[in-house]
């Protein structure tokens, strides 16, 4: 009675739709309930009616199916001979077991229902009171009023092992399609599987989500905070600006023909837009220099990446609270300073300063890099924009963009590159850009070539790459057997680690190419003050990037542009955001390129 | 007394020359075989011109030629071997009036086991013979229907192992390059070619870029 009271008190709460019950249930489960339990009565009286020959019937009728009965009968008589199936009283028999366990099974389904729709009512009256409305919310979606995954698991339990009993008596049934059933067993125990790891996957990440949430809102406060403090902070140093700034005006106005200082001229809202243009160079700075500290190659491709976030944040809390409504003009030419004077050092440690000096380093290769690097738009400021473009225009294709970085890198990131067809001219043309391995094999026929290749490219049982170490040494000790030659190579080597290093040349030029062929289409170029926007060929500036790479220094620096691409494709907002972004760092790499350059011969 | 036994023997021996029913049979189960390996140990006795032991031979020379790359050693250098003597002994005994079908699968088994067996050899001399041999087999390639991206294909490869390996001078071989690069065929590329004509491409250009060609 107690209970019932205490559902009665909850009660209140409910709208009047929710508070249709039956026995603890919800209308709509009971109607299901009932539905199901007519459902599996239906299915054990068809399977009963198998048995039980109907009596009550016409002389006509009568003699219609003494008739079909002697034909079914030889039919049956003539299958079971041709394919040993079982006669007729096995098989009701069987089918009469199976339906007992049917009934049997609906029966336990049916108590299990109720005993659980009992026990889960009873835990909600007895837990009701804290849990509120809320609580009965989420009784009344259970499915059939029980525990969550209570049906699927007990149809699934049903499928199971009915479809295993079947498939046990299928000589018995005589079915003849055991795949089916076998198959059908097996979708079952998947779906079930794969719902409940997916609903178990749902609540983590539904936690995590409102842990998130949580976690934002703290942060979105103590922001707010923050941004209150170095706004006043900020507000209390220009207003010192400020008032220097007054005296020297006066000063300046007492003069004969004294002109007024810019800054000053500037209306609030002219200062505020050339402070929100400030505060988009700040934000892409913060989000560059985030992504490449949250990657761990900040210190590759950006010296002091944590610092510059700091720095960042600090600036741009200063500057968000006078961006809206009508500020104080004084403030915001203050601030305005400010940020100008910091931008300039952050961006040249970011973005702009990471591409000038790359610019600057393949500058330097690319007088002796030969005619292949002739017509390149834009020369060394296109290799640079074309590789960081190509890599942000790949980026959402993580195939394409693990081609693209093994050819920039002649690396072996992805052991998928490796070729799977043995080739004498892909072989002999990877040789030729290995100079090393080409020194030891000397003047010999293709085969040796070919041979290499299938060596070098062959896997282990992992499905890794053999270890070059491995195949040197077996290579030193019986040399290389070609078309039953064998060619010695321990006296073409003065070392097994020479030899390792000549293998890994050679496999980095088969990776090479074989990458290079899965590259295909160009990249845009943006435009630039005194530079067109041009089109690069995506295969041409992987050839120009293969032959500066022979010059370590220029290497060294495709390689952290590889890397600052791929940071600037994780940018949330987006690729197209990042080559946006890449695009106005080019300009200020242009701009800071002399002064880098010079740094660069100096050192 | 003489002619009749003279023209006795010579029907003897045309009839020798004829397919015999087990050829038939051996034919049909090789065409149903999934396995290669049992086809490339067949043993085939069929020494007539006749297609069904032209197609014996394309069927054997496939498997050996299909399997190279699955053996080494001794057990490879017997599968090419083996490709090469049923694709040259199918040509021999093509009849004149065989359908396309046969006559392209025959010619370009033939310059498939050529290419692998030159690909495969240390002996300078003998892998620019066999070379020359692709190259002279190409004409009756190009005219058979559907052959043409084949005889290209193939063409295009063996010019590219000449710049690759013939020594002469750089423009030369880049011309060469050039050449072997723009004949390789472009549109309506069978699918069977379409790969082996990506990996010629990659591997010409490659060879273009190591001389540094424009």
């Amino acid at each position: 009675m107690s209970a019932k009271r205490s559902l009665l008190t909850l009660g209140r709460t409910w709208s009047v739709a929710e508070r249709q019950t039956w026995y603890g249930m919800n209308k709509m489960s009971a109607k299901v309930i009932v539905f199901a339990f007519g459902l599996l009565l239906c299915s054990t009286a068809g399977l009963l009616a198998q048995i039980i020959p109907v009596q009550a019937q016409s002389a006509a009728e009568l003699q219609v199916q003494v008739l079909m009965a002697e034909t079914r009968s030889l039919r049956d008589e003539n299958a079971r001979l041709r394919v040993d199936a079982p006669d007729n009283a096995t098989r009701r028999q069987t089918i009469a077991i199976l339906a007992g366990l049917t009934g049997a099974f609906a029966l336990f389904s049916m108590l299990l229902f109720v005993f659980l729709a009992r026990s889960v009512r009873q835990v909600l009256i007895a837990h009701g009171q804290n849990a509120g409305s809320e609580g009965w919310k989420t009784y009344m979606n259970l499915p059939l009023g029980v525990p969550e995954g209570s049906v699927r698991a007990l149809a699934s339990l049903f499928v199971i092992i009915f479809g295993l009993v079947v498939l046990v008596l299928q000589k018995q049934i005589g079915i003849g399609n055991v795949e089916a059933i076998s198959g059908f067993v097996g979708i079952v125990i998947t779906f079930y599987f794969t719902s409940r790891s997916g609903t178990e996957t749902q609540k983590v990440a539904d936690a995590a989500q409102a842990a998130a949430n949580k976690t934002q809102d703290v942060v979105r406060e103590a922001v707010a905070r923050s941004s209150e403090v170095a706004a006043s902070a900020a507000a209390s140093t220009t207003a010192a600006i400020d008032r220097a700034t007054l005296e020297v005006r006066t000063q300046q106005q007492a003069a004969p023909g004294a002109t007024s200082a810019a800054p000053s001229n500037e209306g609030p809202t002219a200062a505020q837009a050339n402070l929100r243009d400030l505060r988009d160079r700040l934000d892409a700075v913060r989000q560059v220099a985030r992504v490449a500290a949250s990657l761990g190659v900040g210190a590759e491709i950006m010296p002091g990446a944590s610092e510059a976030v700091r720095t960042a944040d600090l600036l741009l809390g200063a500057v968000e609270p006078l961006l809206s409504g009508r500020p104080d003009a004084g403030a915001v030419v203050g601030v305005l300073q400010q940020v100008t004077i910091a931008l300039a050092p952050l961006e040249n440690a970011g973005l702009p300063g990471s591409l000038a000096d790359a610019i600057a380093a393949l500058k330097g290769t690319f007088d002796v890099a030969g005619p292949i690097v002739a017509g390149i738009p834009g020369g060394p400021i296109g290799i640079v924009g074309g590789i960081v473009m190509a890599g942000l225009k790949l980026a959402q294709n993580q195939r394409q963009f693990e081609a693209l970085k093994a050819a920039l890198l002649e690396k072996p990131f992805d052991p998928i590159l490796l070729p799977t067809v043995i080739d004498g001219v892909v072989a002999t043309a990877a040789l030729e850009i290995s100079i090393q391995m080409k020194t030891i094999l000397g003047d010999v026929g293709p085969g040796a070539a070919t041979e290499l290749m299938r060596r070098v490219t062959r896997r282990t049982d992992g499905r890794q790459p053999v270890l070059l170490t491995d195949l040197a040494a077996q290579l030193l000790t019986s040399g290389l057997s070609v078309d039953g030659q064998t060619l010695p190579l321990s006296g073409r080597v003065a070392s097994a680690a020479e030899l390792v290093q000549a293998l890994e040349e050679y496999r980095s030029s088969l990776i090479f190419n074989a990458a290079r062929s899965q590259i295909d289409g160009a990249v845009e170029l943006p435009a630039a003050p005194g530079r067109p926007a041009a089109t690069l060929d995506l295969r041409r500036l992987v050839d120009v990037t293969q032959v500066l790479s022979s010059n370590p220094v220029a290497a060294s620096q495709i390689e952290k542009l590889v890397f600052l691409a791929e940071a600037l494709g994780k940018l949330p907002a987006g690729a197209a955001a990042a080559a946006g972004l890449v695009a106005k760092a080019l300009v200020a790499a242009e701009t800071l390129l002399p002064q880098r350059t010079e740094k660069r011969e100096e050192s | 007394m003489n002619r009749i036994f003279a023209l006795l023997l010579a029907l003897g021996v045309m009839g020798c020359q004829e397919p015999r029913r087990s050829d038939l049979v051996q034919l049909d189960r090789m065409k149903s075989q999934v396995d290669s390996r049992i086809n490339a140990a067949e043993t085939i006795s069929c020494e007539a011109t006749d297609l069904i032991c032209v197609q014996l031979l394309v069927a054997r020379g496939s498997a050996c030629l299909q399997l190279t790359e699955d053996a080494e050693g001794a057990a490879a250098r017997q599968r090419r071997q083996c490709s090469l003597d049923d694709f040259a002994a199918a040509q021999r005994q093509l009849p004149n009036q065989a359908p396309a079908q046969d006559r392209r699968a025959v010619l370009t088994g033939l310059a498939s086991a050529r290419k692998v067996t030159r690909d495969n050899t240390l002996d300078m001399a003998a892998a620019a013979a066999l070379n020359e041999q692709i190259t002279s087999g190409l004409p009756g390639l190009q005219t058979v229907p559907g052959g043409a991206p084949y005889a290209a294909y193939f063409a295009s490869d063996a010019e590219a192992y000449r710049a690759q390996r013939g020594v002469m001078p750089s423009a030369e071989s880049c011309r060469m390059l050039g050449a072997a690069r723009s004949g390789l065929p472009g549109a309506a590329v069978p699918s069977d070619l379409a790969r082996r004509v990506l990996l010629l491409r990659t591997a010409i250009d490659a060879s273009m870029l190591s001389r540094s060609c424009a």
